[in-house]
């Protein structure tokens, strides 16, 4: 029988089988595993991380790429002081969220309890070096906000109604019908692009090249061709000598601004004074006009000067605060610290003692001491002032404390009242200047409603984040860290310094002249004021002119102040009747002529054009507010 | 009466030992991705926050106990069978891999770092599954194929015994036998030829491989003719235990493919970790 194929396990082993030993593939994967951590953690620790690290960051932060100290904080990830160091420098807290909360709602109690948030929960790095860190998740705005642009609120121009006061008196109606009756903007010398549609308001609105918005109206520009004859606006009443100082009478206080080289026609006679030749932003009128508004309304007058001085002061504080952290070096740091550590103690006792603040005994003292110091300072004025103050006090003292915030006009007036105050306690003695400047910065901080405890919180708690800054800088520079490069610093600086400068002129200006004369009889004050209208006469045909003063003019300026609407891709796609409708029709500046967030619905509800966030809103307001 | 189909073999190695795990694992796996879509859809999603962490925290947990399967041997009784170690190791496995998909938010890797870990992560987890699919098929395919069966480690020493064997039958052989089996049969009996092609049919290249057998007996004399049906029946048995050799071989060196990668991982997985936490 031939053989057959055995059948199972064929005849028994010669020798005992020994099986695989257990453990042997575990052992070799464990003893890999090590090894490759060690190889890991050793290249981390002599500088060779990309290995490790999770992506490439942007090109614009691959110079630190290899340190990692220069974002991230030990066990705290990515640190918002560390993103801060760079990208705000002057430690304004614009880049926080109680800032967007500010810059959306302008509640500062609202912006004090918006939570934190981290910078790299928007801003998500290491997602290679073209990555668009900018373009951020939409799903964090809806988190606060509504999903989508079917749920946009209308706009909150029109919303509340609110009137915009350009400052002008500017009926289109008859602007649209005297341009058309001129022929195409073509012929008139002016190219309105290819929007040709939009030709007509194309002559004043233009768009700005590579801007991002409409070039703001310009005198000059826009209105000079027809509302300049012989290069003059208009023509002037006299006014009376003694209210209006001819040039020569402004040199003579030692005024040499620019404008005081430039002579213009002046007729005097009869003890009056008339300028022939008017022209647009005429400074022979404009300085009269600040010194007569000054006599007439001298608080209205301060509390104008103050907010400027605050605006400048607040400038000069983030000016000051930018430069220390980038080029100060470890002692100094560390006396910001120290002088930090102190100003925190100092407001927590301060928040500490606002309840008794209500209290009339210790708050009129205050008040009491104020008008003491403002009298032993000699000057006429400011003994007026101090009574005023002294008399406000006894009144005050008799009465009992409201509970309640006070109605808007109240508050207006009292702040008014404490402006002048410091006004005047400022002419008296220069020396007291850098506390009044703070004190009027505070006071007009503080808005109807708020009790000073919030105020104080928020400044506290202002100050306990620079000092985490402080401290964190001193880290940085323990552990060999270099301050950010100073054009980082620079760039931010170039812009408040450019606002500061602006402010700072505005104020030279309003500061100029003589001393405003005490009290003025009502005969005075009855002539100052037919002066006043004579000087305004020709302004007042365009410009608005409340209680005395040009308003200020924001023509054409963008009302969606929280949005960043670019005209120049729209005017491609449609008319501008298409949002602006009833333009010809229009007889008042105020007139928005906008149709609000249903135009937008038009064209980005139905899915034609995108809707998302990013495309019109910002969420970190401007680095000058 | 109606005939009740036979089950093929791909579908006895797809079909799961334990149904109501896999049932489990897939309604586990949906409620982490309704988990992820919901959290996604109300906040952004990000690895290093909120659900995302807690995913990545359930993967690192998940990958560790993974490791922990060598442990089964003397831990296995009382607490937990054998049985039920593998079908843990396996489903969790799953679920891990799914949770560090979700753990990224979907999304690929941007550094060469988070490629690695999701290569590495895949890798295992997909090595880990075919070894499941090969322990299901390969013993099933050799029982139902082959006639011998033997021990890995004792397959050369039964080889020997097979070429002595094959020796002394073709001792007193005439010379046209003995040159054909020196020429055609002995070489392939010395020494054991492992082929993948065993994986899909044990049988495979059979036929072909007996042809020059039929062909001899044409020309061997009637009385040679046992010999010859001797030898081609060691020659059987030697093909068998090549396929034997061969299947037995992948499923011990399919975990050289699995075991060191996920070593490597939990090396990954440690850095990741400690990146984490510092910075």
């Amino acid at each position: 029988m031939p053989r057959q194929v055995s059948w199972g396990t064929p005849g028994r082993a010669a020798h005992y089988v020994f099986p695989r030993r257990a453990y042997l593939l575990i052992s070799v994967a464990l003893v890999l595993a090590a090894g490759l951590a060690f190889l890991l953690m050793s290249s981390h620790v002599v500088g060779f991380r990309s290995a490790v690290a999770p992506g490439s960051v942007i090109s614009a932060h691959a110079p630190v790429e290899t340190s990692c100290e220069e974002c991230h904080a030990p066990r705290s990830g990515a640190s918002n002081p560390r993103c801060q160091r760079c990208h705000d420098a002057s430690g304004a807290g614009r880049l926080s969220n109680g800032a967007h909360v500010l810059f959306g709602s302008g509640d500062p109690r609202k912006a004090a309890a918006a939570p934190d948030l981290y910078c790299a929960s928007c801003h998500v790095e290491h997602r290679g070096r073209q990555a668009a860190l900018r373009v951020v998740n939409e799903v964090q705005c809806v988190r606060c906000h509504f999903r989508s642009l079917r749920a946009h609120p209308e706009f909150a121009v029109l919303r509340a109604k609110s009137v915009e006061a350009p400052g002008l008196k500017y009926p289109h109606d008859c602007h649209v019908r005297e341009i058309a009756k001129k022929g195409s903007c073509k012929e008139a010398g002016f190219d309105p692009g290819p929007a040709a549609s939009a030709a007509t308001c194309a002559r004043c609105h233009e768009p700005a090249q590579g801007g991002r918005d409409l070039v703001p109206i310009s005198f000059d520009r826009h209105c000079a061709s027809c509302h300049l004859k012989d290069g003059s606006v208009g023509s002037m009443d006299p006014v009376a000598q003694e209210d209006a100082l001819p040039t020569e009478a402004i040199r003579a206080l030692g005024i040499t601004a620019d404008w005081l080289r430039r002579g213009d026609a002046f007729e005097a006679s009869r003890g009056k004074v008339a300028k022939t030749l008017l022209r647009h932003k005429d400074e022979w009128v404009v300085f009269n006009m600040w010194k007569l508004r000054r006599e007439l309304d001298p608080a209205g007058f301060a509390t104008e000067r103050g907010a400027l001085m605050a605006r400048a002061s607040q400038l000069q504080r983030r000016l000051a605060l930018a430069a220390p952290l980038a080029g100060l070096d470890r002692e100094a740091l560390r006396a910001r610290e120290a002088s930090l550590t102190l100003e925190i103690q100092g407001l927590g006792r301060r928040i500490a003692a606002q309840p008794k603040a209500l209290d009339p005994a210790g708050a009129l003292s205050r008040l009491e001491e104020i008008a003491a110091a403002a009298a032993a300072a000699g000057d006429d004025t400011v003994k007026a002032d101090a009574e005023s103050i002294r008399a406000r006090a006894a009144e005050l003292r008799s009465q009992p404390i409201p509970a309640e915030a006070l109605p808007a006009d109240a508050y207006d007036q009292r702040r008014k009242e404490l402006l002048t105050a410091l006004d005047a306690i400022d002419a008296a003695d220069a020396s007291l200047k850098p506390r009044t400047e703070d004190l009027r910065r505070r006071v007009l901080a503080v808005t109807p409603g708020a009790a000073g405890a919030d105020l104080l919180t928020r400044v506290r708690d202002q100050r306990q984040a620079d000092l985490l800054r402080v401290r964190d800088e001193l880290r940085l520079r323990e552990g060999g860290l270099a301050p950010p490069r100073a054009s980082l610093l620079a760039a931010e600086q170039g812009r408040v310094q450019s606002v500061l400068a602006a402010v700072q002129q505005q104020l030279q200006r309003m500061s100029e002249g003589p001393p405003a004369p005490g009290s003025l009889t009502s005969e005075q004050r009855e002539r100052k004021k037919g002066s006043l209208e004579a000087l305004l006469a020709a302004c007042s045909k365009c410009h608005l002119a409340p209680s005395g003063s040009l308003a200020k003019v924001s023509a054409a300026r963008p009302v969606l102040v929280r949005s960043t609407f670019v005209h120049a891709p729209h005017l491609l796609q449609a008319d501008c009747s298409r949002c602006h409708p009833g333009v010809a029709k229009s007889r008042q500046s105020q007139d928005l002529n906008f149709k609000g967030i249903a135009s937008c619905r038009e064209c980005h509800g139905s899915g034609s054009a995108k809707q998302d966030c990013q495309s019109c809103h910002r969420y970190h307001p401007p680095a000058v507010p | 009466m109606k005939a009740v189909p036979v089950p093929t073999r791909a579908s006895l190695a797809l079909r799961p030992k334990q149904p109501v795990n896999l049932l489990l694992t897939a309604a586990v796996s949906a409620i982490l991705v309704l988990a992820y879509l919901v959290s996604a859809y109300v906040s952004p999603w990000s690895p290093k926050r909120g659900l995302g962490l807690v995913f990545g925290f359930l993967a690192a947990l998940l990958f560790v106990f993974e490791m922990l399967y060598p442990a089964r041997r003397p831990k296995a009784r009382p607490f937990f069978t054998a049985r039920n170690w593998i079908q843990a190791h396996v489903y969790l496995g799953v679920v891990a891999m799914l949770a560090v998909v979700i753990h990224a938010g979907f999304s690929w890797p941007h550094g060469a770092f988070g490629w690695w870990l999701l290569l590495l992560s895949a890798w295992t987890t997909a090595t880990g599954l075919a070894g499941v699919g090969l322990q299901k098929w390969i013993p099933a395919a050799l029982a139902e194929g082959l006639r011998v069966e033997a021990l890995y480690e004792r397959i050369p020493e039964l080889l020997e015994k097979l070429l002595a064997e094959a020796d002394a039958l073709m001792e007193d052989a005439s010379d046209v036998l003995e040159r054909f089996y020196r020429s055609e049969v002995r070489d392939a009996l010395s020494k054991v030829r492992p082929s993948w092609s065993y994986l899909m049919d044990v049988r495979g290249g059979r036929d072909r491989a007996l042809e020059p057998f039929r062909r001899m007996a044409q020309f061997v004399d009637p009385e040679e003719k046992e010999k010859l049906e001797d030898l081609t029946s060691l020659y059987t048995e030697k093909m068998e235990l090549d396929a034997q050799y061969s299947l037995q071989g992948i499923l011990r060196r399919w975990l050289v493919l699995h075991v060191p990668p996920a070593g490597l991982l939990m090396a990954l997985l440690l850095i990741h970790v400690f990146g984490w936490v510092w910075y």
